[in-house]
């Protein structure tokens, strides 16, 4: 797996106590120039998956979209999957997008792919395109919506 | 020479002019009639013995001369001229075979024949002792007067011969002819005591046979058991027989002097045709052969076979050498009856006892077992050890092994009827305490009076780490921890079965860990004769710590490090069990069936894999974490309804693969709401094998992905 910054894997060291559910993974709703982008770090799955969904919905109701920058995860299954399916689903209902930033060889970037979920939702390998392309939809939306 | 500091230097012959020796020149021996009686000696630490032998041998008409130790035996040889002596093997003070091995190393006696008195056929180490100590023949007690009175007049005769020898030579050449004749039965005799296996024996005697006559060419032929005629069974030099070696009886010189049991010395045209053509057709005419000597060799009236010297000139042999090499055949003969009946009864003895003995051992995925088992090194007999092991269950493996005191056909089956009982019981349920008891009852009741035998039973639970031991007078199993420590689990003995079923076996447990090994054995892999049984222990201890940790290896390793070079008189059984599963590398866990438990398995199994399988690449880590994540997922969303429940996950290397389980209780609803399926297709994804196997107490899911090689991770 290439040595992506801010993406490496969890320390595989010795035995460490199971963190609990609330310390799993944390979720950064941070603003890049009006673009809300959602940084989630740590692991996520059944255990936490309610909350991080939660978290991820909390979206104001103007913004265009979101982006989801999974560079923190270290680790995903299906229900992470599902979360982020339903995540796409909600928004295109309320015509937001969804752009998930999730680079290659990466372990979500994995499930992402054998689960099929990348050919139905637009996940990018890095951040800045992400932005980039969410604040492109944004000055088309008054246009294309109204 | 060896000497005893209890006994007296021996006398030379030489210094002490009074006294007539075989070896000194004819012109010193006070000429015996011809049938002047020649001396038997006698030697028997009981009087009642010695009184027996008198009877029996009274009408040979010799002179008995009787001695009640060791030490009277060899002052009678000072004064006495003995032909033959008589030795008991069990004496207080010094034995039969010590006092052989100083009428051995005297000069003056070490030509006269020993027959050794042996107490029972069972002492066959003793009888292979007493060849090494210089005997000719041995007779168990109580003997058959015939068959002692027949042994001892051939050795009379044959002390007569050599005497006539003497009387009659006034020359000096004829008394070193003399002493070639003793000289060369003793190197022969020398050859046919060293040697248990047939190979080795007849090569040595053509070896040495050849040598001694300055034979050009030399060969044994004897009789086979599934072919007709003589077959060659030694050879050195050119084959001086011609052809392949393969002589039929009556037919030919060969096979006519064969049935005629009659000794030839053949010299130009009476050599035999094929030989002779054989000899025109060689190009080089010194390799000719041009004189042999064939000579029967024949043992309890059964003709054996034939020895053949060949020379390449015609006046290489004469009479003398054709007699001397006719007197150095019986002995040859014997040597060669007694290995043959010796590898005879060993091999059916061998067929017999493996038969006995359990065909393969259970494959229980957390077990290695191994077991050897070694018959008595020099009884052709069938011993009593034995050795088993079953599965009981899914987790339980019994392991026994056990000896029945004694030999031959009654121990043999007393063995086969134990092992079938214990397995019995066993089967049944029965703890190894309760299954000895009632295998105790078992003896008492069937087997009758004075047969007594020890056995060890183990039953090993391989999941929760303990094995329970009970033991009916057997030596304790030796258990070596992972770390290298070894320990003889004492405890939990009792009486050997067969002598009072009315105490019941104590039973005691102890824990085995990863990478334990256990090992069950018989006495004979720690006793020797002439040894603390301490000595053993220590000796076994030694080989154990060191031994390899595959169990096949270790047994292999084990025997060669304890087993005495010389041949063992006991048989040897040993049994090894190496304990692998969970404890060893395996990870298991059991826990409750909510979503909490999901990231708690598999931070447990990122550190397995990371201690148990280091050379995994990381995307295998994580997509094993992946995969046992969503079985887990699973149970809890499917399994179970609200309440509390739990299941059972585990993964464990078997080889180059990783197999993980998932294991519920419960019924699983069908996949229902947005996450449904998603999770099995990811599994099926990410493993080469997934099996669900679904039944009404429960649901197992498996997963299997194999890694051939580490690749790196940059």
């Amino acid at each position: 797996m290439a040595g992506l910054p801010g993406n490496e894997p969890s320390e595989f060291g010795g035995p460490e106590p199971a963190p609990s559910a609330g310390d799993l993974a944390h979720v950064d709703m941070q603003d890049h120039d009006g673009v809300p982008v959602a940084v989630v770090s740590g692991e996520v799955d059944i255990s936490n998956v309610d909350d991080v969904t939660r978290r991820l919905i909390a979206l104001p109701n103007f913004a265009p979209g979101l982006v989801v920058d999974l560079r923190l995860v270290d680790y995903m299954d299906s229900t992470g999957v599902s979360l982020l399916h339903d995540l796409a689903s909600r928004l295109r209902e309320r015509s937001q997008q969804l752009i998930v930033v999730c680079p290659p060889g990466s372990p979500p970037r994995r499930v992402l792919e054998l689960t099929g979920l990348i050919t139905r939702t637009t996940v990018v390998d890095d951040l800045a395109p992400a932005v980039q392309a969410m604040r492109h939809v944004a000055q088309d939306l008054p246009s294309s919506s109204n | 020479m060896s000497t005893d500091p209890s006994v007296e230097t021996p006398v030379q012959a030489a210094s002490d002019p009074d006294r007539p020796s075989a070896l000194a020149p004819a012109a010193a021996v006070d000429p015996p009639a011809e049938d002047h009686p020649v001396g038997i000696l006698l030697v028997d630490d009981h009087r009642e013995n010695l009184s027996a032998l008198r009877a029996v041998l009274e009408p040979l008409g010799e002179r008995l001369i009787t001695a009640e130790s060791g030490e009277q035996a060899l002052r009678a040889l000072l004064r006495e001229d003995i032909a033959v002596i008589l030795l008991d093997v069990r004496m207080a003070g010094l034995d039969g075979l010590q006092t052989a091995r100083i009428i051995r190393a005297r000069p003056r006696t070490r030509h006269i024949p020993i027959i050794f008195l042996t107490a029972q056929v069972s002492e066959v180490e003793e009888i292979a002792l007493a060849y090494a100590s210089g005997g000719v023949d041995y007779v168990i007690k109580p003997f058959e007067p015939e068959i002692l009175r027949a042994k001892v007049s051939v050795f009379v005769e044959l002390s007569r011969e050599r005497s006539e020898r003497v009387r009659q030579s006034r020359a000096r050449a004829e008394a070193e002819a003399v002493a070639r004749t003793v000289r060369t039965l003793q190197i022969l005799s020398d050859a046919a005591l060293s040697h248990l296996e047939m190979g080795g024996l007849t090569a040595e005697l053509v070896e040495r046979a050849a040598t001694l006559f300055q034979a050009d060419a030399a060969c044994l032929l004897l009789r086979d058991e599934d072919a007709p005629g003589l077959g060659l069974h030694a050879v050195r030099g050119a084959l001086p027989v011609g052809g392949d070696g393969r002589v039929m009886l009556g037919l030919g010189t060969f096979g006519r002097l064969a049935v005629e049991r009659r000794s030839a010395l053949l010299v130009g045209e009476e050599l035999p045709e094929l030989l002779a053509v054989a000899v025109q057709e060689g190009d080089e005419d010194e390799d000719m052969i041009r004189s042999l000597m064939v000579v029967p060799l024949i043992a309890a009236d059964e003709l054996l076979g034939l020895i053949v010297l060949g020379a390449t000139a015609e006046d290489r042999f004469d009479a003398g050498d054709l007699e001397l090499l006719t007197l150095a055949a019986d002995r040859m003969a014997i040597a060669i009856d007694h290995v043959q009946r010796f590898a005879h009864g060993r091999q059916l003895v061998e067929t017999l006892q493996r038969s006995l003995l359990p065909d393969r051992l259970p494959h229980h995925p957390r077990l290695e077992l191994a077991a050897r088992y070694l018959p008595s090194g020099l009884a052709p007999q069938i011993g009593g050890d034995w050795y088993d092991a079953l599965e009981l269950d899914r987790d339980r493996t019994a392991v026994m092994i056990g000896d029945v005191v004694g030999h031959g056909v009654r121990a043999a089956t007393t063995m086969s009827e134990l092992r079938n009982a214990l397995r019995a019981f066993a089967v049944e349920g029965h703890g190894p305490g309760a299954a000895l008891h009632q295998l105790d009852r078992v003896v008492h009741a069937t087997l009758g009076p004075g047969m007594i035998a020890t056995v060890l039973f183990l039953v090993i639970d391989a999941s929760k780490g303990t094995v329970t031991i009970s033991r009916a007078g057997h030596p304790p199993p030796a258990l070596r921890t992972a770390t290298g420590e070894i320990h003889f689990l004492e405890t939990g003995g009792t009486l050997p079965l067969g002598i009072d079923d009315r105490v019941k076996a104590d039973e005691a447990e102890y824990a085995v860990n990863p990478g334990d090994t256990l090992l069950l054995f018989t006495d004979g892999l720690v006793e020797r004769r002439r040894e603390s049984i301490n000595t053993g222990f220590d000796r076994l201890r030694d080989a154990f710590i060191k031994a390899p940790a595959d169990v096949e290896e270790l047994c292999d390793y084990v025997l060669e490090r304890t087993v005495s070079e010389q041949a063992s008189h006991d048989d040897i059984a040993v049994l090894a069990v190496r304990v692998l599963g969970p404890p060893l590398g395996a990870l298991q866990l059991t826990l409750p069936a909510k979503a909490g438990s999901v990231p708690l398995v598999r931070h447990r199994l990122r550190v397995w894999l990371h201690e148990n399988v280091p050379e995994l690449d990381q995307v295998a880590r994580s997509d094993l974490e992946v995969a046992w994540s969503e079985a887990c997922t699973n149970v809890i969303r499917h399994a179970y309804g609200p309440g509390d429940a739990t299941f059972d996950a585990s993964a464990a290397r078997e080889g180059d693969a990783v197999a993980l389980q998932v294991r519920d209780t419960g019924q699983w609803r069908p996949p229902r709401g947005r996450h449904g399926g998603r999770g099995i297709a990811l599994m099926r994804e990410l493993c080469d094998e997934v099996r669900v196997d679904r039944r009404p107490e429960g649901t197992t899911v498996t997963m299997r992905r194999g890694f051939s090689d580490a690749r790196s991770d940059t």
